[in-house]
Parts: C-alpha cells; sequence; structure tokens
C-alpha cells in the first residue's frame, strides 16, 4: 500500500486533507495526472482532457461493483439493490430519532447526542451528471473530507484504480462527455459579490477564498433540534474546480434540480449572467494555501491501571460496535467489520465482548491471528495501529494500516491511549 | 461454594423477575426490548465470562427449561444459550445438575458429574467442529478437553497452539493452559526436570499471571493450580 513519493503530489485545494494518496492500486499501476491538483483544475477548466474516462470504464460493471461494494448500505440510488433498515448505515438512527423503535424513552434520549449527527449520506442520483469522471476515480480511491459540516464521510474502501473507473463510468451513465472547452465567461469579483449577498456562505465552506464560513452545526442536538440536511450536505466550494464539469457549474447554480432532481441545493431563481460571475468565482477565485494538519500526539502510556470495563465503555461500545459485533446477538449480522460488507471479507472481528477480543481476527491466510501483534511498520499493536491511521488518513497520508472507525472521525488521543494502556498491562478484565 | 451458587441463582431470579433488559444500539438493535430472551442470554453470557457459572447455568436453563436436550444449529440465541450452559458446566466442573426443578440441588454423585462433563465436551466439540477457525470455540473446547485426564494431551496441543498465537479467548483457558504445563512438568523424567522442568515452570508462571490479569477479580477459582477448579 505504500504510495510512491513521485506519484504523490499535494494539491492546493485540499481542505483539511492535505495530501491526497493514490491509494493501493497505484503502487502497481503507472502514474497519471494528479485529478485533485490546482494545475490539473486550472488547466481542465480551459483545455481538453487528456483521457476519455467514461469512454474507459464498464458501466455495465460499475453496476456491479457498486452492488459488491454496497453503495446502497449509505447512498440512495434507486439504480441499487435495497438494503435492509439493519444494513443501512443510519437505518437504526432514523428509527431511533423517528421514534419506531420501542424502547424507553429515557434510553432513547441517551442515543440522541450520539447519533442525531450521523443520518445522511449524499444521494448518487445523477451525481455523475455532474461530477467529473477522473475525479471520481481519484476520490473513490483514496477519499477525503468534502464536507465540513458532516461528521462522516466516504470511508476508505479497497477499490482498485480499474474498479473506480468502471464505477465512475457506471456513476456517469448517460452523461454527456466533456466538452473540450469549458468555459465560463463570469466575472470572478462580480461573482465574489454576488455569493455574498445570495447567502452562499449559509451552507457551504469555501476554504481558502476569503469569505465566510458556515456556522458551526450545533453538535449532538436534542432529538429533532438539529435538522439542516443542506448545510451538512454542502460541500466546500474549494473541491469545485476539480470536482464538477466546469461547463455545468452555472447550470447547477441557476437551476440545481434540472441536473440532479432530489437536490438540497436551493433554486434561488439566479439569473443567468450572475450565474455566470457564481460559477466564475467558484471556480477561478485565487484560493491560499492550507494549513497543513499537525500530526496527532500519540500519548504516553497510562500508569493507573486500566481496566477492559473502562476501555469497552469509552472506546469500543462508542465506536466500534457497531461494525464489530456479535452475529449471533439479536437478528443482527455483525457488521460488516464482522461477517464482512462494503466490498470487504469477513475479517471475523467481534468487539463486542472481552472474550471476542481476545480471539482476534481472520488473516488473509484464513487463520486467526491476535489483534494485539504488532502492526506492520510499526510499533502499536495492530487495534492501535488502526486507530491511530485514521488521523493520518484524515491528514493524507494513508499507511498500510486502514484508519479506523472507518469514515468517521478518529477517536481523540486520550481514548487510544487508554486502549494502548489496556493492552500494555496485559489486557486485564 | 455451594451457598455463593445459591445466593447467585436468588439474585438471578429475581432479575428474572424484575429486572428490565438495557436496549442496545444498532448491530444489537433493540432486540432486548422486543425479545427478552435476548438480554437474558446475554446477562448469562456475561455472568459466565465474569466467575459466575452457577448463575449464569440457572438463567440459562430458566430461558431453555429443555436446554440439557437441545442440539447447536437451532437458531442462534439458543445456540448462545447452549453454549453458555456448556462452558457453565466446565466451570462448576460438572457439580450443578442441568435440569432444574425448582431447586438448584447439588450432586456429588461422581457418575452425574461425569455425564454432565460429558455433555458439554459434547456441546463445545460440536461448536469447534462449526467453527473450525473461531479461538472462542477452541478455547471452550480446551478448557473442556482438560477436565477429563484422557483427553490433557488434546487440551494442551489445542491451548498451546492459541496461546503461540496470542489469542486464547478467556481467562480460564489460561488457568488450564497452567494446570496442564504443570502437570507435564511433573511428568517429565528426572534428567528432563532440571532443563526442561525450569521452562515449563516459568510458562505455568506466565499463564497464572495471564489468567488472573484476565480473570473477573472475585473469581477466586479458575486460576488455580489444583487438579480441576472447583
Amino acid at each position: 500500500m505504500a504510495v510512491s513519493a513521485a506519484c504523490a503530489v499535494r494539491p492546493a485545494f485540499v481542505g483539511r486533507a492535505a495530501l491526497v494518496p493514490l491509494g493501493a492500486a497505484l503502487a502497481l499501476a503507472a502514474c497519471t495526472p494528479e485529478p485533485g491538483g490546482e494545475t490539473l483544475g486550472a488547466r481542465s477548466a480551459l483545455a481538453p482532457p487528456e483521457v476519455d474516462w467514461l469512454a474507459l470504464g464498464d458501466a455495465q460493471r460499475g453496476h456491479a461493483l457498486a452492488e459488491r461494494y454496497q453503495c446502497a448500505r449509505c447512498h440512495e440510488e434507486p439504480r441499487l439493490a435495497q438494503p435492509t433498515q439493519k444494513q443501512r448505515c443510519f437505518g437504526c438512527h432514523d428509527d431511533l430519532l423517528s421514534g419506531r423503535l420501542e424502547a424507553p424513552p429515557e434510553v432513547l434520549d441517551s442515543f440522541v447526542p450520539h447519533i442525531a449527527d450521523l443520518r445522511r449520506a449524499p444521494s448518487l442520483d445523477g451525481a455523475g451528471r455532474l461530477l467529473r469522471p477522473e475525479w471520481l476515480v481519484a476520490f473513490l480511491q483514496a477519499p477525503h473530507d468534502l464536507r465540513p459540516s458532516m461528521v462522516a464521510m466516504m470511508p476508505r474502501l479497497a477499490i482498485a484504480r480499474h474498479e473506480a473507473i468502471d464505477l465512475a463510468a457506471w456513476l456517469g451513465e448517460g452523461a454527456a462527455p466533456e466538452p473540450a472547452l469549458a468555459v465560463t465567461t463570469g466575472d470572478v469579483e462580480r461573482g465574489r459579490q454576488a455569493y455574498l449577498a445570495r447567502g452562499c456562505a449559509g451552507c457551504h465552506a469555501f476554504a481558502g477564498a476569503g469569505v465566510p464560513e458556515p456556522s458551526p452545526l450545533p453538535r449532538g442536538a436534542a432529538r429533532g433540534e438539529h435538522d439542516a440536511p443542506a448545510v451538512e450536505l454542502a460541500p466546500d466550494l474549494r473541491h469545485a474546480r476539480v470536482r464538477l464539469r466546469p461547463e455545468l457549474v452555472a447550470t447547477w447554480i441557476r437551476a440545481p434540480a434540472s441536473l440532479r432532481p432530489a437536490t438540497l441545493m436551493p433554486n434561488l431563481g439566479i439569473a443567468e449572467a450572475e450565474a455566470a460571475d457564481l460559477a466564475a468565482f467558484v471556480l477561478r477565485a485565487p484560493l491560499a494555501e492550507p494549513e497543513p494538519s499537525p500530526p496527532r500526539p500519540r500519548l504516553p502510556l497510562l500508569e493507573r491501571p486500566v481496566s477492559f470495563t473502562e476501555v469497552e465503555q469509552r472506546v469500543f461500545r462508542r465506536s466500534c460496535w457497531h461494525c464489530h459485533s456479535q452475529p449471533a446477538y439479536g437478528a443482527g449480522d455483525g457488521g460488516p467489520g464482522n461477517t464482512g460488507g462494503f466490498g470487504f471479507a469477513g475479517k471475523r472481528i467481534d468487539l463486542s465482548s472481552y472474550e471476542a477480543i481476545l480471539g482476534g481476527y481472520v488473516g488473509d491466510d484464513g487463520q486467526r491471528a491476535s489483534l494485539f501483534a504488532r502492526a506492520p511498520g510499526g510499533d502499536a499493536p495492530l487495534v492501535v495501529a488502526a486507530m491511530l491511521a485514521r488521523a493520518e488518513e484524515l491528514a493524507g497520508r494513508s499507511g498500510p494500516v486502514r484508519g479506523m472507525p472507518l469514515g468517521l472521525p478518529p477517536l481523540e488521543p486520550e481514548q487510544i491511549q487508554l486502549v494502548e494502556s489496556w493492552i500494555a498491562q496485559g489486557r486485564p478484565r | 461454594m455451594r451457598s455463593t451458587w445459591y445466593f447467585g441463582l436468588l439474585c438471578v431470579g429475581a432479575l428474572a423477575l424484575f429486572g428490565h433488559t438495557t436496549a442496545e444500539a444498532c448491530h444489537n438493535g433493540y432486540e432486548p426490548r422486543i425479545n427478552p430472551k435476548v438480554g437474558g442470554v446475554a446477562h448469562a453470557e456475561r455472568l459466565v465470562n465474569e466467575g459466575y457459572p452457577g448463575p449464569a447455568l440457572a438463567s440459562v436453563a430458566s430461558l431453555y427449561p429443555g436446554i440439557a436436550s437441545q442440539k447447536l444449529g437451532r437458531d442462534p440465541l439458543a445456540d448462545r444459550a447452549l453454549l453458555v450452559a456448556a462452558r457453565a458446566v466446565v466451570r462448576t466442573d460438572g457439580e450443578i445438575p442441568l435440569a432444574f426443578g425448582g431447586a438448584a440441588a447439588k450432586s456429588g454423585d461422581r457418575t452425574e458429574r461425569e455425564q454432565r462433563l460429558g455433555w458439554a465436551l459434547e456441546v463445545l466439540r460440536a461448536q469447534a467442529v462449526r467453527r473450525p477457525s473461531d479461538p472462542t470455540a477452541a478455547t471452550d473446547l480446551g478448557e473442556a478437553l482438560e477436565r477429563f485426564p484422557e483427553h490433557r494431551a488434546e487440551a494442551r496441543r489445542m491451548l498451546a497452539d492459541l496461546e503461540q498465537r496470542d489469542v486464547v479467548a478467556s481467562a480460564q483457558a489460561h488457568g488450564a493452559l497452567a494446570r496442564l504445563r504443570r502437570a507435564r512438568g511433573a511428568e517429565l523424567q528426572p534428567w528432563a526436570k532440571a532443563t526442561l522442568g525450569a521452562i515449563e515452570a516459568a510458562s505455568v508462571e506466565l499463564e497464572i499471571a495471564r489468567c488472573r490479569a484476565r480473570v473477573n477479580a472475585k473469581d477466586d477459582r479458575s486460576c488455580r493450580l489444583e487438579d480441576g477448579a472447583s
């Protein structure tokens, strides 16, 4: 999974994810033009693309891959088989928040602060019409944080490059080929004024463009208080110049539903000329270089005794248990981290009990191995290495160990310290 | 010890009558609320894992009265209850009858105890066959085998393999491995005792330390070096 330094460039446009690695498959494939870099972003807006990405991929294979990677577990996409309510990423959360689950109110209320911000993902319906295929190919292999108001993000799946190309072809099925020359005739400065006047910053961040950011959403609000899906789903516009088909940006601004009928982006009745100015601002405004993310500290081992009960309550049951659970318990399947899902084979990792955690995971050789063995290329036990890797992934530094929790913010350093201390103390009950 | 078990049985009965299960999120769903057996089995599992095999056995027997005649593969929850019962029988050394006729009379009859242990071994062996790469199943089986002198070599091999891969799934199995290694050390020829005996003794100490670190603090039986944990 090592990423060649020659193939990894620092894209100027990337916000919190400062470096987009090219993913596992690129270790074997030749270097391709970096789809995320500012250079390409500017060039693509003015020059024909070098590769016809849609023609390269096979939409039918892409469809099969979308089923295999279970995209419909999190995303709405009518072309895919619908998952069961229990398989849906946010199925239980929806049920909890809408009062459909039978449980005492005090129990429901205890869950709400943890799940209020975890109940939606963007729809895929029509996404391929608006998004650039080459950007999709890069993003599917090495996702980065696009939506600052959203807690979850696209997880780092094991999607190979050729698979990403097929998926992009499937998503873009029916989309017009990218035109040879995409020109926006608007004026950047007038666009900036329109951006401020229209209140775009109420939903969108535009990092580095020198415009206000949206107010942070209240986290973990009580049931019903926080329901701002449009704000949550609004992407940071810093990514728009490499992410969106430039020739469609003005249309998207004027009549979003004409491209994506289910979009939450509002139609503000913007005239053609103003939309062109806004598009020019979004696509061509000078952007300041983002601050690099400082590395997260790895805290020293605790000297006080740490019990499994404490680790379970503060870490395993809070985050890990959702995907690494016990399949025989109730009607669940144990989660994708146990019985498999999202394209991953079942690793049989069950973090729901002390005994199951000691039982380890199924390695690539089909044999059980310890979760506490040293991770490759480091001194941390595997389970800790995965927790540490998540923060690194968000900073754009993907390594051989997949960061956990998948697609969610990293655990706090104090939580990781707790797990590491518990392991170092002999994993006491 | 008998009074501890009776007290445990009383607690379980009170819990069954007056306790309520806590709903838990997502993959464990809200089943405890929908089906009280789920919470009951989870509770029994926790009891047996934390060193209260008698109350655990009483708990699953109250949820599944005919558990002694059940086979694995009926449904996941019943399987889980059956495994709790088998594990509990091993950890009580077969002393508590499986079918409760209202009271948990302790039997000192050696044959009955052996029958119960034999039943538990059969259940745990079947589980290990069904889940060949599951260290929890292998750990439970190794622990059960240790109770039978004729199976101790098999138990030692099984638990040593798990220990080598660092996937021994219970504190009690570390205790069993310590006893097995100690017994092998005692069986060594005098000429080998000087060298191999020291190695065995060190590994016994290590397993006991692991057992003590990983067992519930109140469980004072599982890490004993005496033959059998009861």
